[in-house]
């Protein structure tokens, strides 16, 4: 089951995302979450098998609305709200380290947040197989500059200044997995000062 | 023959390793260095004999770091179709063979944090060369080697020298056999394991993979088909309008070769996926590793190297 797919056409490297569905072959489902993705991560509990082992980190205080006391209500072997994205990596990355192979991650939230965790996985061993993500709440991208390879979180708008090197960038539907962020490239290399119209786009 | 051109090489050495067991080490006829490879890799060795020419896969045994001489084993197969035969009683020190350049359809995961390696039986060759890159990298592994009897414990000297307490030898005479589900249960994340043996030992380390919810990206394996003995039929190539026979001891891709034809090939054992063929009309006997079920069960495509057709008459897309 792949966990995201590709554009047919225009850039192939922007992912396309669908709800979480359990993958029943595993033993023991890992669910993380922040903000809109406490709802994503409720709907892929009912879908689980009774039986299931589970265990679920949410992110309570990030965007979009609080979830925690919807997760709290979810039969499931162990959940643990966390306040602070950090530690929420952290606490994932130590019960990765203590899980063995028939484990899933499942990953919903803001495009930042889950290609953070997902690099979690991967540098425990995971592959790209057994990792599952949703995009969930905002559309704000994650992207990083590719003249002086920045990294700003949350980009709402077509083109933004990079505030590393200070030039206007359009960020680019071209994403790197590896960096979970989109490529932003300067946007008046040509005609330098003489900028397109500068629009909310990822709301 | 797709790809790059064969390699002529010399037969410079022949160890009779067990009663079944030959190692062949091989050189370039012309003294030259031999295309580098990877652990896992094999070639297919050709053999002109007086009656006709057999296309084997072997996989490379040696260091991948050795560009000077490639090693192969063969184990004798009374029943099978020749080529292991010839090896055995046709082939002398000095002589000359072919071999195609090597292809890996097996390879190690680079990002794996543990390395399970199981193999039965001749099934150790292609981890003979992997155990090299594996101690090279420093790598966490596991070699769990099985065989019939300590009469038949082909390389076990070596693989006690190379792997140390890493090697867990399973004698079949004294009731030891691998248990998949006991070595995979409580691996940690980035576990891959490779098997290579008999098809039993494949599908049972496949089925306890699956069982512990293992991903299947996770879990490697090789066995290369022979081309079984059948009936002869007829094969139709509808794009080239020839009519050729299939003979009951020749695969379908050999019948073309020898009627001149040059099909796209590579592993010449079901595995590859380089001669998938369409099929236009008839009814497949599917012997590959490669079709999805679905598409075996379609009767739409086939693999010439090692399938053959269940009706008198197949109409081919060539």
């Amino acid at each position: 089951m792949p966990i995201y797919e590709f554009p047919e056409d225009g850039i192939r490297s922007r992912p396309i995302y669908r709800p979480l569905q359990p993958d029943v072959a595993a033993r023991f489902h890992l669910m993380v979450a922040e903000g809109a993705g406490a709802e994503a991560l409720a709907r892929l509990h009912d879908k689980l098998p009774d039986e299931a082992s589970c265990s679920i980190h949410y992110l309570a205080g990030s965007d979009g609305p609080d979830g925690s006391d919807r997760l709290m209500q979810l039969d499931c072997q162990q959940t643990r709200i966390h306040f602070d994205d950090a530690q929420l990596a952290d606490a994932l990355r130590r019960e990765l380290e203590n899980a063995s192979m028939g484990t899933r991650l499942y990953v919903a939230g803001g495009e930042g947040f889950i290609w953070r965790m997902a690099a979690v996985g991967a540098s425990c061993g995971m592959s790209e197989e057994e990792v599952h993500v949703e995009r969930c709440g905002s559309l704000a991208r994650p992207a990083q500059c590719v003249h002086c390879k920045t990294r700003v979180e949350g980009v709402t708008t077509n083109i933004y200044e990079c505030p590393g090197c200070g030039l206007h960038v359009t960020v680019r539907d071209h994403f790197s997995r590896r960096h979970g962020a989109y490529q932003s490239v300067r946007v008046d290399a040509e005609a330098p000062g003489e900028l397109p119209p500068i629009e909310e786009t990822y709301r | 023959m797709t790809g790059q051109a064969n390699i002529p090489v010399r037969v410079a050495r022949i160890e009779q390793i067990t009663p079944m067991i030959r190692r062949f080490t091989l050189e370039r006829s012309d003294g030259g260095t031999l295309p580098g490879f990877s652990g896992g890799s094999h070639v297919v060795v050709t053999m002109r004999g007086e009656e006709r020419t057999h296309h084997n896969p072997y996989s490379l045994m040696g260091s991948p770091d050795d560009k000077q001489r490639y090693q192969i084993s063969v184990r004798r197969d009374d029943d099978g179709r020749g080529g292991s035969l010839f090896m055995h009683q046709k082939v002398a020190e000095g002589d000359t063979l072919e071999v195609s350049p090597p292809t890996n359809l097996f390879a190690l995961n680079p990002l794996a944090e543990r390395h399970i390696l199981i193999a039965g039986g001749i099934g150790i060759t292609p981890f003979m060369a992997q155990l090299h890159e594996l101690r090279r990298a420093g790598a966490d592994y596991q070699m769990h080697y099985a065989f019939r009897d300590q009469e038949n414990a082909a390389f076990r000297d070596e693989l006690e020298a190379a792997c140390g307490d890493r090697l867990t030898a399973y004698d079949g005479s004294a009731g030891q056999f691998v248990q998949p589900a006991q070595l995979l249960g409580e691996q940690p994340l980035g576990t891959h394991v490779y098997v290579c043996g008999p098809k039993g030992m494949i599908e049972a380390v496949n089925e306890a993979a699956f069982e512990l919810g293992w991903a299947d990206s996770h879990v490697h394996w090789e066995e290369f088909a022979a081309p079984p003995v059948g009936k002869p039929f007829r094969v139709v190539l509808q794009k080239s309008g020839m009519e050729i026979t299939v003979p009951g001891a020749s695969s379908v891709l050999e019948a073309l070769e020898d009627a001149g034809l040059q099909p796209n090939c590579l592993c010449r054992g079901g595995v590859c996926g380089e001669c998938e063929t369409a099929v236009v009309e008839g009814e497949i006997e599917h012997n590959d590793h490669f079709l999805p079920d679905d598409v075996k069960q379609s009767n739409s495509r086939m693999m010439i190297c090692v399938s053959r057709a269940r009706s008198e008459r197949v109409v081919l897309d060539l």
